[in-house]
């Protein structure tokens, strides 16, 4: 039990530090409908240029081939020295393309998987319907073989990025007879084919460039845009879900431990009405305090979730605990701020659009419901709940 | 970068828990008369070398460090053993760093034990304060041992002026309280590394790890027995949720309990962030699990012979000791920045 670097990893941080100190872009991403596309992919390009794409993907499809270890260094730098999220380059980097890698044919592959690495694809993911939330097997969106094609009707629901992506991770029922999960198909689905309808879906802070609902009307796909088995696409869906909740948080673990710091410096020096510091308030203390720890925690929870993955075949639940912690922790420390910011909540400034952005953590990529299920079943080994 | 355990450390952790379950049940606590280990008990776990495994070969210890002190510390909250095994652990390493090593070597051996000194009034205080105490886990105890981020003494049982054994909140164990403390006989010794003070966080926070993970476990298996409307009420998401929150707080307790005794046994500068963290996470997880699993077990959660509650005290008692979770809560907040 340890927690050294070795020379080599030392060496990679340094590496990554100094490139960030000269390549990160100035300002945040614009909020706009559209506008931010091309912020997040000319960011993406600058890392593909500096070889800093994709640092664990394999090297034949334009990765660093390195491991766990450097893909977190990779994101606590990035994260500490203010580089921009991966907007709408997450799906494609955290998703679309390692579901790729762990199952598509090499065509496949080689098409896609530089692209996403170099900044020319925007992914989307179409998995949740109108209907089709946290029950997510009983999709309906259907999609009939005619020949070499694929006919897709239906709709899909708080897709992230789609008016603006090129390409979606799409599950689509191919065999309505099939028992629910068995006759599921996993296709890459082109957005801009013809019958394809996005209608913005405005958030609660009035953001309309994030959530999108999907029309698919006689949208023809080629057969050969089928990843996996047809039928055989609930197995594809699951096999990378597990990638999103472990990795991928932490650089949102990051910005959380910064945004805690931030409250706690605001915290001693806020003064509230009665004249005393905000912190001599106990309750905000001691909420602050269970907060930064709580955070402080975080960090070893992701590196025993590693030190765990290197010992068996795949993630674990693990997973579903980090990403209920993130998300209880994330809305806690809105909540903190909103007591921070008193009346200026009123405002509809960066910190109360973020604020009512901390409420969709527990929903989106799994719902908390979903992962206590998961953590239910299959850390506690309790009988199915639902 | 491992924070997983050595193979070694998994022996330590399985001839731990090999040996407690046969000796010292957690179960016991249910019919136990007693409140102090018998002398064999006692000496059995002496035996184990459990007492002086941190303490160095010259001082007559196993030379290992205090993660294996904080795994064998985690089976102890498992089982419920009593906290004078914290205290004479601690109480080990505080006369080694005092040069009094034949004291040392009686607390190494199980000749003496040492109960767990908290002030009145809780807080904490530069030097032993003088002032009135409650004692915990008094029983056999010779000695009792005392400390803050300011230092640790040791004192013994004499030292305590007007001590008077009362009813116990926890009646598995002695509770004293007194009046006073005669100073001029206790051992004391200021913490100027802090490595005392980071070392006891660490025991702490095992004892309340491993007391989550129990209660955890407990209220996991009577969910699966426990039949209503025809099923076990594990199958209601009503009662898998909170049991899946109890998961994941032993996750980040044990965790955050890893990191931090690297920490301590490597000297990293967080080691003081991440000692006083592991404490409260590990505080909160002991204590809102056994919560929670009063709720579960319904109406047998609020009696004496169901587990949740011995696990409750547990928590209570070691969120007390050595300052309390308020100093380590005080101390996250403290630290200029969390980003390491």
């Amino acid at each position: 039990m340890h927690l050294d670097l070795t020379p080599e990893d030392e060496r990679f941080r340094e590496e990554v530090r100094d490139w960030l100190v000269d390549n990160i872009p100035k300002g945040r991403a614009p909020t706009g409908r559209y506008d931010f596309r091309e912020f997040d992919m000319n960011w993406q390009k600058t890392m593909y240029a500096g070889g800093w794409a994709g640092i664990s993907w394999p090297k034949e499809y334009g990765g660093r081939g390195l491991s766990t270890i450097e893909q977190i260094i990779w994101y606590e730098e990035g994260a500490k020295a203010g580089a921009p999220d991966e907007g709408c380059a997450f799906v494609g980097l955290n998703h679309g393309g390692p579901t790729l890698i762990a199952n598509a044919s090499e065509a496949q592959k080689s098409f896609h998987l530089p692209k996403i690495l170099k900044g020319e694809s925007v992914w989307c993911q179409g998995f949740s319907e109108p209907g089709s939330g946290s029950d997510l097997a009983s999709l309906s969106t259907r999609a009939e073989i005619d020949g070499d094609e694929l006919v897709i009707n239906g709709s899909k629901i708080w897709t992230s990025y789609a008016q603006v992506a090129d390409y979606q991770e799409l599950l689509v029922r191919t065999d309505p007879e099939a028992r629910k999960h068995g006759g599921i198909t996993w296709v890459i689905c082109d957005m801009k084919a013809p019958g394809i309808t996005i209608r913005a879906v405005p958030m609660a802070n009035g953001n309309e460039g994030h959530l999108n609902q999907v029309f698919y009307d006689d949208v023809r796909l080629p057969i050969t845009n089928v990843v996996g088995e047809i039928n055989g696409g609930w197995k594809v869906a699951m096999s990378t879900l597990s990638f999103e909740r472990g990795t991928a948080f932490t650089a949102r673990q990051i910005r959380l431990a910064k945004m805690v710091d931030d409250l706690v410096d605001r915290a001693k020096t806020k003064t509230g009405p009665s004249g005393k510091a905000t912190f001599a308030n106990e309750e905000i203390g001691r909420r602050l305090s269970k907060l930064r720890a709580e955070t402080v925690a975080l960090r070893g929870m992701t590196f025993l979730a590693v030190a765990k993955n290197v010992r068996r075949d795949q993630p674990g639940p693990d997973g579903s605990m980090l990403k209920m912690m993130v998300s209880r922790l994330g809305k806690e420390a809105q909540q903190i701020a909103r007591q921070l910011m008193g009346n200026d909540i009123l405002i509809m400034g960066h910190e109360t659009y973020e604020h009512f952005y901390s409420f969709a953590n527990s929903v989106g990529g799994g719902t908390d419901e979903i992962q206590h299920n998961i953590v239910a079943e299959r850390v506690l080994g309790l009988p199915k709940s639902y | 970068m491992d924070l997983h355990t050595t193979r070694d450390q998994d022996e330590i952790i399985e001839s731990a828990q090999e040996y407690l379950s046969r000796e010292l049940p957690a179960d016991r606590s249910i019919t136990q008369k007693d409140t102090a280990l018998s002398g064999r008990q006692w000496r059995g776990m002496a035996d184990m070398g459990w007492f002086s495994m941190g303490l160095s070969e010259e001082a007559g210890g196993l030379g290992l460090s205090v993660i294996e002190e904080a795994l064998v510390m985690r089976e102890f909250g498992r089982y419920l053993a009593p906290p004078q095994a914290l205290g004479t652990m601690l109480a080990a390493h505080l006369a080694v760093d005092a040069g009094e090593t034949t004291l040392a070597a009686a607390l190494a051996s199980g000749d003496r034990r040492a109960a767990i000194a908290v002030p009145a009034q809780g807080g904490t205080t530069g030097g032993p304060a003088t002032g009135a105490y409650r004692l915990v886990d008094t029983d056999q105890a010779d000695l009792a041992i005392g400390w803050s981020s300011a230092g640790a003494f040791l004192a013994p049982m004499d030292a305590f002026i007007g001590r008077e054994v009362v009813a116990p909140m926890d009646a598995t164990l002695q509770i004293s309280t007194a009046e006073g403390l005669d100073a001029g006989k206790a051992v004391w010794r200021s913490d100027n590394d802090g490595l005392f003070n980071a070392r006891a966080r660490v025991l702490t926070a095992a004892a309340l790890t491993g007391g989550a993970e129990a209660v955890c476990a407990v209220s996991t298996e009577y969910a699966k027995v426990r039949h209503q409307f025809g099923k076990p009420i594990g199958s209601f998401q009503a009662i898998a949720h909170p049991l899946a929150k109890m998961a994941t707080r032993n996750e980040a307790a044990l965790a955050c309990l890893y990191y931090a005794a690297v920490c301590v046994r490597d000297g990293k500068p967080d080691r003081d962030l991440f000692t006083a963290s592991a404490r409260s996470v590990a505080y909160y997880a002991g204590y809102d699990n056994a919560v929670a699993s009063m709720q579960i077990h319904g109406g047998y959660g609020q009696t004496y012979e169901y587990m949740p509650h011995f696990y409750l005290k547990r928590a209570m008692i070691y969120g007390l000791v050595g300052g309390g979770v308020a100093a380590d809560e005080a101390d996250v907040l403290e630290a200029d920045s969390i980003i390491i």
